[in-house]
C-alpha cells in the first residue's frame, strides 16, 4: 500500500484511530470496572468506591464462586449447549443453504423453498404458541428444548446461502464430470472452500447459544437445569423494591453481594472473551464475502 | 354480595369464639399417601443459607417435606421450579396463558381473578371451614380480614392467603444520629424540621470532599421499602397509591389529593436546592445505597429491616457511624398517619378437578402449627442458626403477621426483667444475636442491624408506637382487582411516577399535577374510583 502524506489523510487516520480508540475503550472500561469490584472488598463495593482498581484488594468472592455448585453446573450446561446447539446449527445450515444455492434449473423449486424459510424470519409465532409447541412435544424441562427450537437459524442460512453462491460454478461442473454425487460436491467442494463464512456462522450461534437466557428460564424445570446466563440473570437483576413482603428483604441482603456477582458475571464472559480473537478475522471477511451479493 | 358478606361475618364469628371441634380434621394423617403437585419459585437465600450447608438437601427431599410427609402422609411434588420472583411471574402468567395450570399454585391477586375468570380454580371456603384448625384461624385472621377479602370473588373465597403482616412495611425515617450529636440537632418532629436536618447534613459535608453534595436517599421506584417517598407524602396527609376515605365517605385514590400537590412542590424546593441527588430518576436501591455507606446520605424513609440492608455496609466502613429509626413526621399543621397497604402477597389457589383439595388447609394447619403453635419447634423448623431460610421450603408459607413485633415485645419484657427463660422461639434466636453484638467481637459486629431493629431503640418500638396510637392509614380498597384496575391501573402508575419525578426535578411546573390528576381520571381512573366505591359499599 502507498502511504499517502497528505496532512488531510493524516488527520483521518489520526481521527479514526482516535475515535475507534476510544469506543474500544467505552467496551473494556465496564468489564475492567467487573473486574475490579470482584477484586475488592464487599463493603467497599457496596459504597461505590470502586472504579477501575480494586480496593482492600482480596480474592474472597472468587474463593466463593470456586465453592459455589449451581455455577458450575450453570456453566457445564452451557458448554454442553454450546457444543450440542453449534453442532446442529452448523449441520442443518449447510444442508439448507446448499440446496438452496442452486440456480432454478437445478432446483426448480427453490424460490418457493427459500420463501419458505425466509417467511419466519418475518412472521414468528410468538411466545405462547411457542411454548405450547415445546410442551406438546414434550421437550419441556429436558435439555434439547434449549437446542432443538432454532436449530434452524434462517439469517445465517442466508449468510451462508450467498456465500455458497459466489462459489464458481466451474468447480461444481468440473466434479460432476469427474462422476462426484452431489452429497460429495457439497462435503468436499464447497465446504472446504467456505471456511470463512462458516467460522462467522459458528460463531454467531456460539454467541447466541452462550448469551441466550430466557428460554433456559421459561423451559426448564428446575434451577439446576438454568444455563450460565439464565442463572446469572437470577442473580443480577435488582429487585423491585415495591412488591415486596415483610420478609422479603433477606433475598436483597443475599443479591446486593456486588464483588460475588461481578465475580460470576466475569467468569462468565471469560470463554467467549478467549474465542472471539482467534476468530474475529473470519467474521470479519465472512460478512462482507456473504453479504455482497445479498 | 350479600354472600360475600355473609361468609365474612362467619368467618369474624367464628374467629371471636375461637370455637369448638371445628377443624379436628386440620391435623388429620391421610390412610394413604396422598400427593400435592405444586410450583413454585426459589431464590438465592434458600442456596446460600440452606442447600450451600446441606448439599444432599434437595427441594423435594428436606425437613419440611418429610414433616407434610410424616404427620400428614402428604407427598409433595414440584412440577416446575423457577427461580427469583419476576421470573416466576412470567412462566406462571406463560402456563396460565396456555391453560397449562399447576394443581395447587401460589398466585397475585390478577392471577387469581384471571383464574377465576378462566373457571379453572375451585372455590375454597367450605375448605376453610371445615379444615381450618382454631389456631390456623386465628393467626391468619389476626391481620385483618383484608387478605381474605382480596381472593373473593362473587362471594366465593378462591385463595387460601399466604398472609403476611401489613404493619411491618410501613415507613420509618432513617437519621445518621452520630451526625445529628455532632451537630447538637435535636430528632425532627416535622417536615420543616426533616429539611432542615439535611440542609445541615449537607453544610456539614462529613465525607470533606468540600462539595454540599449530602442528600435525602430517594430511589427511582419512588413507593418502595427503602428510599421511598411514601413516608414524606404521609406527612402531608397524601397517600399515594393507596385507596383513603374522603369527607363524604367515598374511596378516594391518595396520589390525587391536595396535599400530594403540596408535598411535590417542597420536594422541588428540596431538589432545586441540592438536597436531593440530581440523578434519582434513574437509580435504583442499590446505586442509592452507595450514598448511605460512603457517607453521602444521612437521611431517608424507608422499612424497619434496612439497618440489615443497606445501613450494615455503611458501618461495617466506619465504625463511627450511628443510625437510627425515628416515627414519620408531620407538615406543619397536618396530622402524620403512616400508609400501610396489604402485607399478604400470595395465595394459594387449588385447580378445579384436584381430588384432596384440603390437603392444602392441613399443609397450613401444619406449618403455622410447627412455627407458632403452643408446641412449636420455631428453633427448628422456622429459622435455626445455621439454615436461616428454611421455612421457604414450605411450598405454603403463612406467616404469623404478629411475630415479630411479638418478638420484639417479648426481648422488651426481657430487658425490663431480665428473664431469659421466659424468651422462646425466634424471639429467643434474635435475643443471641442481640448478645452476640453487645459481646462486641468482630462477628458480633455484623449483627449491630439485628439490635438497630430489635434493640431498646429498635426499629419496632416505633412500628408499635403507629399501632398503639393508631398512627396508620391503611389501604381502604383490599378487594381483588376490579375489572378496570386489571387493564388500565399499571398505565396510571407509570404516568404518575413520571409526572411526579417531573414536577420534583423542575422539568415541569408544579401546576402540573392538576393536569395530572385530569389525566388520571380520563385514562380510566374515573371508572376505577367507580368499582373501587363499589365494592366498598358492598362490604360495608
Amino acid at each position: 500500500m502507498v502511504e499517502d502524506r497528505h496532512w488531510s489523510s493524516r488527520l483521518f487516520n489520526v481521527l479514526n484511530y482516535t475515535i475507534i480508540g476510544l469506543l474500544a475503550l467505552s467496551c473494556l472500561i465496564p468489564l475492567i470496572h467487573v473486574f475490579a469490584i470482584s477484586l475488592s472488598s464487599s463493603a467497599a463495593a457496596t459504597g461505590g468506591l470502586v472504579t477501575l482498581w480494586p480496593v482492600d484488594f482480596t480474592f474472597e468472592s472468587y474463593a466463593y464462586v470456586a465453592r459455589r455448585a449451581a455455577f458450575w453446573q450453570a456453566m457445564g450446561i452451557s458448554v454442553l449447549r454450546v457444543i450440542v446447539g453449534v453442532g446442529l446449527n452448523m449441520f442443518f445450515c449447510i444442508m439448507c443453504a446448499y440446496p438452496l444455492s442452486k440456480e432454478k434449473d437445478q432446483f426448480r423449486h427453490r424460490t418457493l423453498y427459500a420463501w419458505y424459510f425466509f417467511i419466519t424470519m418475518l412472521i414468528s409465532g410468538g411466545l405462547i404458541p411457542l411454548y405450547m409447541v415445546i410442551r406438546m412435544m414434550g421437550l419441556m424441562g429436558t435439555f434439547w428444548a434449549l437446542v432443538i427450537p432454532g436449530a434452524v437459524p434462517v439469517y445465517n442460512v442466508i449468510l451462508l446461502l450467498n456465500f455458497f453462491r459466489q462459489t464458481p460454478r466451474e468447480l461444481e461442473d468440473a466434479a460432476i464430470i469427474d462422476g462426484a454425487s452431489q452429497w460429495r460436491i457439497m462435503w468436499q467442494i464447497f465446504v472446504p472452500t467456505s471456511t470463512a463464512a462458516l467460522a462467522t456462522v459458528a460463531l454467531l450461534s456460539t454467541v447466541y447459544h452462550w448469551n441466550e437466557w430466557f428460554n433456559g428460564i421459561l423451559y426448564s424445570s428446575s434451577p439446576d437445569q438454568y444455563p450460565l446466563q439464565s442463572y446469572l440473570r437470577t442473580i443480577v437483576i435488582d429487585m423491585k423494591l415495591t412488591n415486596m413482603g415483610a420478609n422479603d428483604w433477606q433475598a436483597l441482603v443475599v443479591v446486593s453481594d456486588k464483588t460475588a456477582k461481578c465475580a460470576q458475571i466475569f467468569l462468565a464472559s471469560l470463554p467467549i472473551l478467549l474465542v472471539y480473537p482467534f476468530l474475529q478475522r473470519y467474521f470479519v471477511k465472512g460478512m462482507v464475502l456473504g453479504s455482497v451479493k445479498g | 354480595m350479600k354472600k360475600l358478606s355473609a361468609f365474612l361475618a362467619l368467618v369474624l364469628a367464628l374467629c371471636l369464639t375461637a370455637a369448638c371441634g371445628l377443624g379436628e380434621a386440620g391435623l388429620e394423617k391421610y390412610a394413604e399417601p396422598v400427593e400435592v403437585h405444586f410450583v413454585r419459585s426459589t431464590d438465592d437465600t434458600l442456596d446460600t443459607n440452606f442447600f450451600a450447608n446441606f448439599p444432599d438437601k434437595t427441594m423435594e427431599d428436606n425437613l419440611w417435606c418429610d414433616l407434610y410427609r410424616d404427620q400428614l402422609n402428604i407427598i409433595v411434588k414440584y412440577d416446575w421450579i423457577v427461580k427469583s420472583g419476576d421470573e416466576y411471574d412470567t412462566k406462571l402468567n406463560t402456563a396460565i396463558a396456555v391453560g397449562d395450570i399447576p394443581e395447587f399454585v401460589n398466585v397475585n391477586t390478577l392471577q387469581l381473578s384471571q383464574l377465576v375468570e378462566a373457571d379453572a380454580i375451585m372455590p375454597l371456603e367450605d375448605i376453610y371451614e371445615q379444615y381450618a384448625t382454631p389456631f390456623t384461624r386465628q393467626i391468619l385472621e389476626s391481620d385483618g380480614l383484608s387478605p381474605f377479602q382480596a381472593a373473593t370473588i362473587n362471594g366465593h373465597l378462591y385463595g387460601l392467603p399466604n398472609v403476611d403482616s401489613s404493619l411491618m412495611i410501613a415507613d420509618l425515617l432513617w437519621i445518621r444520629t452520630d451526625w445529628l450529636e455532632k451537630l447538637n440537632l435535636p430528632v425532627p418532629t416535622t417536615i420543616e424540621e426533616v429539611i432542615a436536618t439535611a440542609k445541615a447534613f449537607s453544610e456539614a459535608d462529613f465525607d470533606g470532599n468540600g462539595e454540599k453534595d449530602t442528600i435525602v436517599g430517594i430511589a427511582k421506584d419512588l413507593w418502595g421499602q427503602m428510599f421511598s417517598l411514601r413516608g414524606f407524602f404521609d406527612g402531608f396527609e397524601s397517600y399515594p397509591g393507596i385507596w383513603v376515605e374522603n369527607a363524604d365517605g367515598q374511596l378516594v385514590y391518595g396520589s390525587t389529593l391536595p396535599g400530594t400537590k403540596e408535598a411535590l412542590k417542597t420536594l422541588n424546593e428540596m431538589y432545586t436546592e441540592g438536597l436531593i441527588d440530581r440523578e434519582f430518576g434513574v437509580k435504583d436501591g442499590g446505586k442509592v445505597a452507595e450514598a448511605t455507606t460512603n457517607g453521602k446520605c444521612g437521611l431517608f424513609y424507608g422499612a424497619q429491616w434496612n439497618s440489615i440492608y443497606p445501613l450494615q455496609s455503611c458501618v461495617n466502613l466506619d465504625k463511627d457511624a450511628q443510625w437510627q429509626a425515628f416515627s414519620i413526621v408531620p407538615a406543619s399543621g397536618k396530622v402524620v398517619k403512616a400508609q400501610t397497604d396489604v402485607g399478604t402477597l400470595s395465595w394459594t389457589v387449588v385447580r378445579k378437578d384436584v381430588a384432596h383439595p384440603e390437603a392444602v388447609m392441613k399443609m397450613f394447619n401444619l406449618f403455622i402449627d410447627k412455627n407458632w403453635g403452643p408446641e412449636n419447634e420455631n428453633g427448628i423448623y422456622y429459622a435455626p442458626l445455621d439454615s436461616e431460610s428454611i421455612w421457604k421450603l414450605s411450598p405454603v408459607v403463612p406467616t404469623n403477621p404478629h411475630k415479630n413485633d411479638g418478638a420484639f415485645l417479648d426481648l422488651e419484657q426481657y430487658r425490663k426483667d431480665g428473664d431469659e427463660s421466659k424468651v422462646k422461639g425466634e424471639a429467643l434466636s434474635i435475643l443471641k444475636k442481640l448478645q452476640a453484638f453487645e459481646s462486641g467481637s468482630e462477628d458480633g459486629f455484623a449483627l449491630w442491624g439485628w439490635e438497630r431493629i430489635y434493640g431498646a431503640e429498635g426499629a419496632y418500638g416505633v412500628l408499635i408506637d403507629y399501632y398503639n396510637k393508631k398512627m396508620t392509614q391503611d389501604n381502604l380498597f383490599v378487594g381483588a382487582p376490579t375489572e378496570t384496575m386489571v387493564s388500565k391501573m399499571s398505565t396510571l402508575e407509570d404516568l404518575q411516577d413520571e409526572v411526579f419525578i417531573k414536577i420534583i426535578m423542575g422539568e415541569e411546573p408544579v401546576d402540573a399535577f392538576d393536569k395530572f390528576v385530569e389525566d388520571f381520571n380520563t385514562l380510566g381512573g374515573e371508572q376505577i374510583t367507580k368499582e373501587v366505591n363499589e365494592w366498598y359499599a358492598s362490604v360495608k
